[in-house]
């Protein structure tokens, strides 16, 4: 008895003992987050860094964070901050996560931030992933900023296209914009301005719509009359769910289409009858659609958030941000930024599970996919209507 | 003119939601010489409970906005009681930083409670157009107008009537004199934050039924009323008035006329310019006390 008692406690401290020895067998990389949960844009910031954060945490908690690599076994760990959506709070961090987390990779937010960390980014050699699908954070190419979808550029003449193959009004057709005034909402505009001039489109407005407006009689009733029949957003969904409000209201009968992070589920729920009608791109497909990659976004959101019913796309954009992320870490043959870039630059139809279009990154393509989803609104049935694929060949 | 017309008109309907905001701003610092920082926050924090009392409860809106509205009023009181009257006869940038902390405390709140999205208040309503001539108004933007319009003029009466309206206007005037003739500056004080935070939860439920709840979006308006108090006159009652109304059409005609001509929003700058030069003609704004200090 007094043998077994004194090999039980051997066995326990030989356990004891060799654990952390066996901890320290796999070393730790870190990852960063830098993303808007705070501020302006935080409505659908939160949920893609929910996105981002839930999947880190299933790895943790499923797999104790450990993933195989072309270097090795690693114990994988998200470092993550709030930027405020502020540029300078976003670099701030990126150089702490640099200095002090000693980062391989990130995730970003904003236009605005990511202008800001840019050369910082091309200076520490840590690739970032970025919710932006702003043009200039490919130029000049090879550089160490990525996003997953086309840029907004595409997304605008996805969306100027669609409207010229279902024209039935006058000659030419009538065109306006309406941007937030921000680098996030002129991005597309020079591009949709050149292409229907190319096209032989009647612009008649540009107009610039700030996220805090009250009232957008003002830009309405200047539309009404330009005689505007199309009018195309680059916003996030409140601004653009006043402007619907206020066109109703003034009798603006117009097609309004917007980029991605304009329309959706938020535009839905806030804009309600108002928003029916309503064509958005979506570089993501919606919560109710059945593919087979649905099934474990849905399975984060439920364990991590059982209050959270319905995600907008942006949520599933986290998710599978991180996972490109993560394929570009298991690829990678060494623990540095600068080989976590050279893997995603290997990456060719990545199958994110239908989620989005299949990821494919080379040396001087840092866009993720040349698809885009188009859906359109319909508030009776209170849901997003697939449209279709679309595939353009501008470049 | 249509165009002009129904430009004037929704600039009058967001002033005067502008000068409901702005006037608790005034009357705080009318009383007690106090920047208000966290004003903005109060307003959202208030539309958040009504909306809270109104979807969480499933109270009909009406009862939980005069709910609010009287939870406010005490907690106006509290406020001053608790965080402000510590500080009197301190330095005044030690209560502006106050006032800025409460700001952060209550955004802070907000966010831990509703998130960063956006809500929509229950419609009381209908959403149908009412056109008078070639002027389109929506009932809301109508009941808005109203509300402000009643409580402005109510508050008006109030400070020209009621005793307690001129101890108000005795304190703001002078505090020694209003002391040595008995008036309770305290209490004045106190009262001043009760009526300011009742204001402040008007303006937001007023915009929040106009628009839509957020934390950042409802907060801000405390930032938009700063030129409409500053040209009104930082202590003026009527200058937040004509402050707020001044702003929401000059941000209107701004939209309607310069924005399309350069292709940029000017909207929210305008104000700030327009602030800028009646100060310069006017330094303590419209309708402000003019002080004059000799050495």
């Amino acid at each position: 008895m007094q043998m077994r008692k004194a090999s039980l406690l051997v066995l326990v401290f030989a356990v004891l003992l060799a654990a952390p020895v066996l901890a320290q067998d796999v070393p730790t990389i870190k990852l960063g987050a830098i993303i808007t949960y705070t501020g302006p844009t935080s409505d659908v910031g939160a949920h893609y860094g929910d996105g981002i954060r839930d999947y880190f945490r299933w790895l943790q908690d499923e797999h104790g964070g450990i993933v195989d690599t072309n270097f090795g076994r690693v114990r994988v760990e998200l470092v993550w901050t709030d930027d405020q959506y502020n540029p300078q709070t976003a670099l701030t961090a990126l150089r702490r996560f640099v200095s002090e987390d000693n980062i391989i990779g990130v995730i970003t937010w904003g236009t605005g931030a990511n202008l800001a960390l840019m050369d910082e980014l091309n200076r520490v050699q840590v690739p970032a992933l970025s919710a932006s699908f702003h043009r200039g954070l490919l130029d000049p190419p090879g550089q160490y900023n990525f996003f997953i979808s086309t840029n907004y550029d595409n997304h605008m003449r996805v969306l100027i296209d669609y409207a010229l193959s279902h024209h039935t009004g006058s000659q030419p057709p009538r065109i306006a914009f309406s941007v937030h005034p921000s680098p996030f909402g002129r991005s597309p505009l020079d591009a949709g301005r050149a292409y229907a001039e190319q096209l032989g489109l009647s612009v008649v407005a540009s107009q610039e719509l700030a996220a805090d407006v009250l009232d957008a009689t003002g830009q309405v009733l200047e539309l009404r009359r330009a005689g505007a029949e199309y009018v195309f957003f680059q916003n996030v969904a409140q601004p653009v769910s006043v402007f619907l409000r206020d066109a109703r209201r003034q009798g603006l009968r117009a097609q309004f289409l917007g980029i991605h992070y304009a329309g959706g589920e938020e535009l839905l729920h806030l804009a309600g009858r108002n928003a029916d009608g309503f064509i958005t791109t979506s570089a993501i497909v919606t919560w109710d659609t059945d593919v087979p990659g649905m099934e474990f976004v849905k399975s984060l959101n439920a364990r991590y958030h059982p209050n959270v019913a319905v995600r907008p796309p942006h949520y599933t954009q986290g998710v599978v941000t991180a996972m490109v992320l993560m394929e570009a870490v298991r690829r990678a043959v060494a623990p540095t930024g600068a080989a976590v870039k050279e893997a995603l630059e290997t990456i060719e139809n990545f199958d994110v599970g239908g989620l989005a279009p299949p990821i494919t990154f080379g040396p001087d393509r840092h866009w993720g996919a040349d698809s885009l989803y188009l859906y359109r609104l319909d508030a009776a049935d209170n849901r997003l209507v697939f449209l279709g694929e679309f595939s353009p060949n501008y470049e | 003119m249509d165009f002009l017309l129904q430009l004037l008109v929704n600039g009058l309907v967001i002033g005067s939601v502008y000068a409901l905001a702005a006037l608790g701003f005034v009357l705080i610092y009318k009383a007690s010489r106090v920047l208000n920082f966290a004003h903005g926050d109060f307003l959202a924090l208030g539309t958040f409970v009504a909306f809270a009392l109104a979807t969480s409860l499933r109270l009909p809106v009406i009862p939980s906005i005069i709910l609010t509205l009287v939870c406010f009023f005490v907690l106006g009181l509290v406020v001053e009681r608790v965080v402000l009257r510590p500080l009197i006869g301190k330095e005044v940038i030690a209560v502006i930083m106050v006032s800025v902390g409460l700001s952060s405390v209550i955004k802070g709140i907000m966010y831990l409670v509703w998130g960063p999205g956006y809500f929509l208040f229950p419609e009381f309503l209908p959403d149908v157009p009412i056109i008078i001539g070639d002027v389109y108004l929506s009932p809301m933007h109508l009941l808005g107008l109203a509300i402000s319009a009643a409580l402005l003029g109510l508050f008006s009466l109030f400070f020209k009537r009621s005793t307690l309206g001129v101890a108000m206007r005795a304190v703001a005037d002078d505090q020694q004199a209003a002391l040595s003739l008995g008036v309770s500056v305290r209490k004045i004080f106190a009262v001043s934050w009760g009526i300011a935070l009742v204001s402040a939860v008007a303006a937001g439920v007023v915009v929040g039924s106009i628009t839509s709840l957020s934390t950042e979006g409802l907060s801000a308006i405390g930032i938009l009323v700063f030129p409409a108090v500053i040209v009104g006159g930082l202590d003026s009652v009527p200058g937040a008035v004509v402050g707020g109304l001044l702003i929401g059409v000059l941000e209107n005609l701004t939209a309607g006329f310069i924005d399309p001509l350069l292709g940029v929003s000017l909207r929210s700058v305008v104000p700030f310019i327009v602030l800028v030069l009646i100060l310069m003609m006017k330094p303590y704004g419209l309708f402000g006390t003019v002080e004059i200090e000799r050495v």
